[in-house]
């Protein structure tokens, strides 16, 4: 299945400098699956959401789906 | 110590007189600097009930041992003063160059104290102290101020000044330094339009000693790499704050038609993306290795910003989606000289003052002309600004509306809803200045993170923890986009001073910070009953998204509050304990 992926911020880098992208996964692969193929580390970003919805990592992901993930923030 | 030039320039502005003397070096090293020691000087100095607008309260301009030092993130100054918008302690910081500027004078702090006669402006360098009348200044914006004593004085000098808000004493004036930068909240720029100071224009040719020299540099450098210039922070490069606008919409958290709904709409017309299109250029502050500044240029004008919180409390709050309205809406109050967070917070109570036929102050969600007529209003003292700039506070008090008066001791809150953050609910609650972001920001482990933003269970330990590392950290003068440890602060502070701070020493000394600050308000009448939320918090449940149905039930938020008290060895009615002051050497 293909997932459209956003890359906000610094994450970008984990798409090879690029914010969007499409990565092909098995079938009911979970949200944590994506993070490992992309190799974006547990401690590098805040949260994802998936068709517009803050999910946990176990979520489980359809084909066309589109997940943004953010990055770690501080400030405000 | 080194780090710190040992040295206050104390300015009476009613007899027009200045005066040297050492900085109070066990207060150094019990509170370090900017808001710690600032703090600490005003706590000292200022007679209790002092009126926030008489000659007798006192600006501090106060600097830290990293100021005018190669420590990333260092180039901030910390603004102190009696706030005129809630009574309470203020303390506020400003980037740009300024705080350089004054500890190359030779100084680590600048006192103002009195009031001139007529408006006026000082002019420091080095040692050579003068007063200036400000005739062909007063009355003018800050740009254009700032644009003509830069002519007079050159691009070396820095310049703090105000617009005609704080001329006019609203209670949202603030400070500009370097045009877009501004120490914001409580009404600090009327306390100096109270003092009749238009501007202070700073240069210095000296510089600062610290302890070692080679080991500093070297060691900083390794850390700007290893701590500073990491995923973890570099989002302000990248993105700027404006990514939080559509991080907050997903959560629900974005304040939206004051604070009725946590998603917006038309939050994509002004996110980061919408702002990315339109950028105009990059900045950053002295000593600044993050450059967090992004340029936007629209239609309507050019801004630094805005920002996350002039997005949220003067775009979505006000039901605004047009990007190059809110960069006037933001030009307009820099030039101005106000707050954005109160000016835009204050413009959506009075729309929903408006919508629910309460008061009609022709101003509408989503209305872009009358909108923007409110900040020269405001800073003008003209038409409905005259009741604008007073506040939601003092605005709820004549008109009603005080369980929608998104406000925390009179300062209007800032851009997260706590409806889907619990934990920045009693931030905003227990902050000593009033509803603020900058004392604790646990969104970004509610809201942002892992933790879950709906129970208060964990919270109050988590903005206990989060005060106190802010606390040091703005005592330090580091800006807060440096996401550091207190590790870190410590190895530093000992690389510029020569001491033998650590990790456990620096929370201490934010926990010390906290907790004086809490005895100035105290001592002005303050009690655990202002440590509260406005009803709509509590009764209110939002309309959509992420935190669709959520409040914070009065119980929880009660027994949240309740329990931070208990951690901080306070009362149940929320004053200092003796063993606690005690502990602390307050």
């Amino acid at each position: 299945m293909k997932i459209n992926v956003v890359l906000a911020g610094p994450l970008s880098k984990y798409g090879n400098g690029s914010r969007h992208q499409i990565v092909v996964l098995e079938d009911a692969c979970q949200l944590k699956e994506l993070f490992s193929a992309l190799e974006i580390p547990e401690n590098k970003y805040s949260f994802a959401v998936v068709n517009g919805i803050k999910s946990l990592e176990e979520v489980v992901l359809q084909n066309g789906d589109e997940v943004k993930i953010y990055p770690i923030v501080s400030g405000g | 110590m080194m780090g710190y030039q040992n040295k206050v320039l104390r300015i009476n502005l009613t007899e027009k007189k200045w005066s040297t003397e050492p900085l109070n070096m066990d207060w150094a090293k019990k509170y370090i600097g900017g808001k710690g020691l600032g703090i600490k000087y005003l706590y000292e100095e200022l007679a209790p009930g002092t009126d926030p607008f008489s000659p007798d309260n006192k600006l501090i301009l106060m600097t830290a041992p990293f100021t005018g030092t190669t420590v990333p993130c260092s180039g901030k100054l910390a603004i102190i003063s009696r706030s005129p918008a809630t009574g309470t302690i203020l303390d506020c910081s400003i980037g740009g160059h300024i705080a350089n500027e004054i500890k190359y004078a030779g100084y680590d702090a600048v006192i103002l104290e009195g009031a001139l006669e007529t408006p006026g402006y000082l002019y420091i360098k080095d040692d050579a102290i003068e007063f200036i009348t400000a005739e062909g200044l007063w009355g003018k914006g800050s740009h254009e101020s700032e644009t003509m004593l830069l002519e007079k004085y050159g691009k070396e000098a820095k310049v703090l000044s105000i617009g005609p808000a704080g001329e006019n004493l609203s209670t949202m004036a603030c400070i500009n330094s370097e045009y877009y930068r501004q120490a914001g909240r409580g009404g600090i720029g009327a306390v100096m339009g109270s003092k009749k100071m238009k501007a202070i224009v700073i240069e210095g040719t000296g510089g600062v000693k610290v302890h070692n020299m080679p080991k500093a540099l070297q060691r900083i450098n390794e850390i700007m790499r290893e701590d500073t210039l990491t995923d973890d922070n570099l989002w302000a490069y990248t993105d700027g704050t404006a990514m939080l606008v559509e991080m907050s919409n997903n959560t629900g958290i974005l304040p939206t038609h004051n604070f009725q709904d946590g998603t917006f709409m038309g939050y994509n017309k002004i996110d980061s993306e919408a702002m990315k299109k339109a950028r105009a250029g990059k900045k950053a502050c002295g000593g600044c290795a993050l450059g967090c500044g992004n340029f936007t240029r629209t239609g309507r004008g050019v801004v630094e910003g805005p920002e996350y919180e002039t997005l949220a409390l003067c775009g979505s709050s006000c039901g605004i989606d047009e990007l190059a309205a809110v960069v006037k809406f933001n030009d307009l109050c820099d030039d101005m000289g106000l707050d954005t967070i109160s000016a835009g917070n204050t413009t959506a109570f009075a729309m929903e003052l408006t919508e629910k036929g309460i008061k009609d102050f022709g101003l509408n969600f989503g209305e872009v002309e009358s909108y923007l007529k409110v900040p020269e209003l405001i800073a003008r003292n003209e038409g409905i600004g005259k009741e604008l700039g007073l506040g939601t506070r003092e605005l709820a008090k004549r008109y009603g509306g005080e369980d929608f008066a998104m406000q925390v001791k009179g300062l209007e809150f800032p851009g997260y809803e706590p409806r889907g953050s619990w934990g920045m609910g009693l931030a905003y609650a227990t902050s000593d200045r009033g509803a603020c972001h900058m004392r604790a920001w646990p969104v970004a482990m509610e809201a942002y993170g892992d933790l879950d933003p709906f129970t208060i269970e964990g919270k109050a330990q988590l903005v206990v923890d989060m005060q106190h590392s802010n606390a040091v950290k703005f005592s330090l003068i580091l800006c807060d986009f440096w996401a550091t440890s207190e590790a870190y602060m410590a190895e530093v502070l000992n690389l510029i001073t020569g001491e033998s701070y650590t990790e456990e020493d620096m929370l201490v000394i934010g926990e010390r910070v906290v907790n004086i600050a809490r005895a100035f308000n105290m001592r002005e009448g303050f009690t655990g009953a202002q440590d509260t939320l406005p009803n709509r918090i509590f009764n209110d449940a939002l309309k959509s998204g992420a935190t669709l149905g959520k409040k914070i039930p009065k119980e929880e938020f009660d027994q949240m509050l309740s329990e931070y008290y208990q951690i901080r060895g306070w009362t149940t009615e929320g004053v200092i304990g003796k063993e606690k002051a005690e502990a602390l050497g307050l």
